[in-house]
């Protein structure tokens, strides 16, 4: 996988711009006002402009145009599908000014519509996307005040669109006051200070990452697939019926195979806003199965001769990862599942969404740590186990040790290698923020750190499920039918047996039962 | 300066946001007919004002590196977007441009404009931050230095005075003694009062190349900062050094800003200035526009220094400090403004989190990098010329001074006190200067007047007060009318 990160782009870029300053005296809510091409609108390149005094401009007629993208070298470009989604971010410039300071609990309201065009559509055709007025609180601060100074305000979210179907989008914002004959009176964007600019960043998903990223989903698919046919054919053929890790193996790798789906490639056909809630939810049962798996996996190796195997054993710490995961995907749905139909909302927006959303995500970090404590807890007692275990080694006799030892061993390089993946991962993670946050201007040293690090963990954990679901795989060929036969000592010891990779699991739990018959 | 109202007049009345900054340089354009900004109604007339090369025309004076400024009020050069500049427009401007610039106008015409935006920018905001000063960066053209010359005796020298209005922007304003109304450094009337009187910027172009070529022997070049040249040779000041940075760190601002406007389609998509096609963009997106600002800036604004220094490796000849100089506040100027872009993250991994993080720079207000520059000046390290394994390279004066970085400025000979008026060293003197009483710092009577002592006088001033500002336009102003007492450098 990591082969390929070398030739993959960052996983997204900005375009950032700067609005243009439309002026209509009669402003009307179905007409477009853009900035390039056939009769752009009428604009004015800066508030002090004479025309503003002229033609008595006021805050009502200014449109802030932003037609993206931007065309670069001469060319026009068009924005491809495949390059995924779209995020803006809107930040205004505002000049400190000593007589009109902005008032600490700003809130702005903005009268946005989004419109879109594709190549082939006659010029100055905009089909209307989605429009909304919204309202968005304004975090400004400033270190020095003199005049001439910005105030640091901080990015607000404009709008989220799951799919980039179409060529050329066009944002038209305003930012609305009272109009000056009506009676009521709300004060809207008064309170926002001397407004110089508006700029927008527009995020979009590279077209290179998305090509190589689906280009490893199609890859995994198949192969993720292949072996979990031919893992539960093993398990199939077994007289017994299947323990407990083997479905939670079926349901790890069926998660991943939900995750490898490349149904990326719908969206190259079909609109298919929904497809970031999708990659939410697949992502999240991913998630949910490789934690759930950790745990009873640490579980089922707690040689204290209690009979588990069932799934209703672990409900208290499965519990703990459902909820977190349910607290993920309510907030998701609050936030991007209504931004399906308005791309312009935005949960942070409100007072109550805001709180609602952090309940959410605390009470989601709560089951998380939960789930930590459980599953130390868990595999601290395991080690225990085998340690105390590992001293009645020497009594038994040395085939049976050397058999033994290596089962220990073996189970201790997997516990390592899952401890590294997720180390590895980890470390990754941070190695990606870091990168990105710090901005390095040494231009010859140019490493992709973030797609690297998506790809290759991306790879890492699909190689890691291929692993375990391939050494955890029973045998059929050392153990004839006539297992049952054989086996007087129950059904763990028969399974354990089975296994010709003396899978951890069931070695140990044979190991445990052996000990305590010697 | 002791200030008291004598009372507000008017009641409430509607002002238009755009008559009450009047503030300068808006205002001041806008008279010539070529005002920033002024959009379509005004294109009109600015399109077809005609090049005129006569205000750039020097073909007395050697080119100076920084004479590129002078675009700064190019008539022709207005805020036309859709308007393109010809190659012969570019080929005009060869008094104020060296080849390689001239060159550039005409591989990238659109950018012209940025430029004269860039240039405008860098003189404000110099004069801006060293209003205070001694040496306030005024500007003057060279007819303005010859009748300077001519009729100026030392004893009254026209004061160029910086002060500030309500809204701190500097007002440049001069008051001359009555014998030089028609050379007013620096203020409003300077620029109307140019050479170039507005009909002629209407002159068909067909005429225009005539009437440049009769008008090359009186040598009108436009304005550009005054900087002083040192004693020896034409050694670079601390000054040169700032209005080089400001200047280089101005058109990267302007063409940035521009790019991001969208409204040019020829600005380059990935760092170097070749380009990339749709299919680049499809693959892996844009860079910062500010890269390609930056590289623009370093294409014109290094243009002569550059030549220069290759020139002179390729004879053989020792590389000249200045040069090396130049080059490197050039660059210190650009670096500083990649350096203080804000970084701004947005975070949209699973469910929003930062799995998935995309940082992009905001660019800071060219006030910020004028600020910051300015800081950069005061702290500005003398070096020299030295040779380096056959490379010439500048270090520090001082052997116990550390290296400058890339973003110090350098300067190479010391500044003259600019206490009295010495054109040939670029001292105007502070003869006539405003200062402040009460201040013990640089800007105080007793630094700014040099110790030659000032006079008090009372003044009435109309200033607008207690104002209301109302998003986007107007402000709702009362007007005041105070008394104050100026003191004024002897």
């Amino acid at each position: 996988m990591s082969f390929l990160s070398p030739s993959a782009p960052a996983p997204s870029s900005v375009m950032s711009m700067l609005g243009t300053k439309c002026i209509d005296k009669n402003y009307k809510n179905t007409q477009w006002y853009w900035s390039r091409g056939k009769q752009p609108c009428k604009s004015i390149g800066d508030f002090d402009s004479p025309i503003v005094e002229e033609q008595m401009i006021s805050a009502n007629h200014i449109i802030f145009s932003f037609q993206i993208p931007i065309p670069k070298d001469g060319y026009p470009l068009d924005y491809s599908r495949w390059q995924q989604n779209l995020i803006a971010m809107l930040h205004l410039d505002i000049l400190y000014d000593d007589e009109d300071e902005v008032a600490p609990d700003a809130v702005m309201t903005l009268d946005a519509r989004l419109g879109y065009s594709n190549r082939g559509d006659p010029e100055g055709q905009w089909t209307e996307y989605a429009s909304s007025v919204e309202q968005r609180h304004l975090d400004c601060c400033i270190e020095q005040k003199k005049p001439g100074y910005m105030y640091n305000c901080s990015h607000v979210p404009l709008f989220e669109l799951g799919s980039l179907h179409h060529d050329f989008y066009l944002l038209n914002v305003r930012l609305p006051v009272d109009m000056l004959d009506t009676s009521e009176k709300t004060g809207m964007n008064t309170k926002l200070g001397h407004i110089n600019d508006m700029w927008v960043a527009f995020i979009h998903q590279n077209g290179g990452f998305t090509k190589v990223w689906v280009s490893l989903k199609t890859i995994f698919f198949p192969i993720i697939v292949a072996i979990m046919v031919w893992f539960w054919r093993r398990i199939s053929q077994l007289s017994r019926p299947p323990a407990l890790l083997e479905y939670m193996l079926m349901v790890l790798g069926a998660a991943l195979t939900l995750l490898n789906c490349p149904l990326e490639y719908l969206t190259l056909a079909f609109d298919c806003p929904w497809m970031t809630v999708v990659s939410d939810i697949r992502q999240g049962l991913f998630y949910a199965s490789l934690l759930s798996f950790w745990l009873i996996f640490a579980g089922e190796h707690l040689m204290d001769d209690i009979e588990r195997n069932r799934i209703r054993v672990y409900w208290r710490h499965l519990s703990a990862v459902l909820g977190g995961c349910l607290c993920l995907f309510i907030f998701d749905m609050c936030e991007r599942g209504v931004q399906l139909r308005n791309p312009f909302y935005s949960i942070w927006a409100t007072e109550i969404g805001t709180n609602l959303a952090l309940a959410f995500i605390i009470l989601a970090g709560v089951c998380a740590g939960l789930y930590f404590c459980f599953l130390s807890y868990m595999i601290w007692k395991v080690f225990m186990n085998i340690s105390s275990k590992r001293q009645s080694l020497p009594a038994m006799s040395s085939a049976r040790r050397l058999h033994y030892e290596g089962i220990i061993y073996r189970f201790k390089v997997l516990m390592l290698a899952t401890l590294l993946c997720a180390a590895m991962t980890v470390i990754g993670f941070i190695l990606g923020q870091v990168s990105e946050g710090q901005w390095t201007w040494d231009e010859n040293i140019k490493l992709e750190y973030t797609s690297g690090f998506f790809t290759g963990v991306y790879g890492m954990w699909n190689i890691y499920t291929f692993a375990l679901i391939c050494l955890y795989a029973p045998s059929h060929k050392r153990w004839p039918k006539d297992q049952n036969t054989q086996s007087s000592t129950g059904e763990e010891i028969e399974f354990s047996r089975l296994a010709t990779e003396p899978s951890e699991m069931s070695s140990l739990t044979a190991f445990t039962k052996k000990s305590a018959t010697d | 300066m002791t200030t008291s109202a004598i009372g507000g007049c008017d009641a409430d009345h509607r002002v238009l946001f755009g008559a009450i900054r009047q503030w300068g340089n808006q205002e001041k354009r806008g008279r010539v007919g070529v005002a920033m900004g002024r959009a379509s109604s005004q294109r009109v007339r600015a399109a077809t004002a005609v090049v005129t090369a006569t205000v750039l025309l020097c073909a007395s004076t050697p080119v100076s590196a920084i004479q590129w400024l002078a675009l700064s009020r190019v008539t022709a050069l207005a805020v036309t977007p859709r308007e393109q500049v010809t190659p012969q427009a570019c080929e005009s401007f060869h008094g104020s441009l060296v080849r390689q610039q001239v060159r550039f106008c005409k591989d990238n015409p659109d950018f012209m404009d940025s430029v004269k935006r860039g240039a405008i920018w860098a003189i404000d905001e110099c004069q801006f931050q060293f209003r205070t000063r001694r040496w306030n960066c005024s500007t003057l053209n060279d007819e303005t230095i010859k009748e300077y010359k001519k009729r100026m005796k030392p004893k009254n020298t026209p004061e160029t005075v910086m002060v500030s209005n309500k809204t701190e922007r500097a007002v440049p304003v001069t008051s001359p003694p009555e014998a030089l109304q028609s050379v007013k450094p620096n203020s409003a009337s300077a620029r109307d009062a140019s050479p170039l009187p507005r009909t002629s910027a209407r002159r068909r172009r067909g005429k225009k190349r005539k009437k440049s070529k009769g008008k090359r022997k009186t040598g009108v070049v436009g304005l550009y900062p005054i900087v002083p040249q040192g004693v020896v040779l034409r050694a670079g000041t601390r000054e040169a050094a700032f209005v080089h940075a400001i200047s280089s760190a101005g058109v990267a601002h302007a063409i940035t800003r521009r790019c991001s406007s969208g409204e040019l389609d020829v600005c380059g998509c990935d760092r170097s200035v070749r380009g990339v096609t749709p299919h680049g963009f499809q693959w892996s997106g844009c860079s910062d526009n500010i890269a390609y600002g930056v590289s623009l800036s370093k294409r014109f604004v290094d243009a002569r220094d550059r030549k220069l220094v290759q020139r002179n490796k390729a004879r053989g000849k020792k590389v000249s400090s200045r040069a090396l100089m130049n080059l490197h506040n050039n660059e210190a100027g650009r670096k500083l403004i990649e350096e203080n872009m804000r970084v701004e993250c947005k975070c949209h991994g699973v469910s929003g989190s930062c799995e998935l993080k995309t940082c992009w720079k905001a660019m800071p207000t060219f006030r910020e990098i004028g600020e910051i520059l300015k800081e950069k000046f005061d702290g500005a390290t003398e070096v020299r010329l030295k040779e380096v394994t056959g490379r010439a390279e500048l270090e520090p004066n001082k052997q116990y001074f550390k290296k400058p970085t890339e973003m110090d400025l350098v300067y190479v000979s010391s500044s003259p006190e600019y206490c009295d008026y010495d054109l040939n060293s670029g001292s105007l003197g502070t003869h006539g200067r405003k200062c402040n009483k009460t201040s013990r710092g640089l800007d105080g009577c007793d630094l700014l007047c040099c110790n030659r002592g000032y006079v008090a006088s009372q003044e009435r001033v109309k200033e607008r007060c207690s104002c209301k500002f109302h998003w986007c336009c107007y402000v709702k102003c009362r007007t005041c009318i105070r008394d104050v007492t100026v003191h004024t450098c002897n």
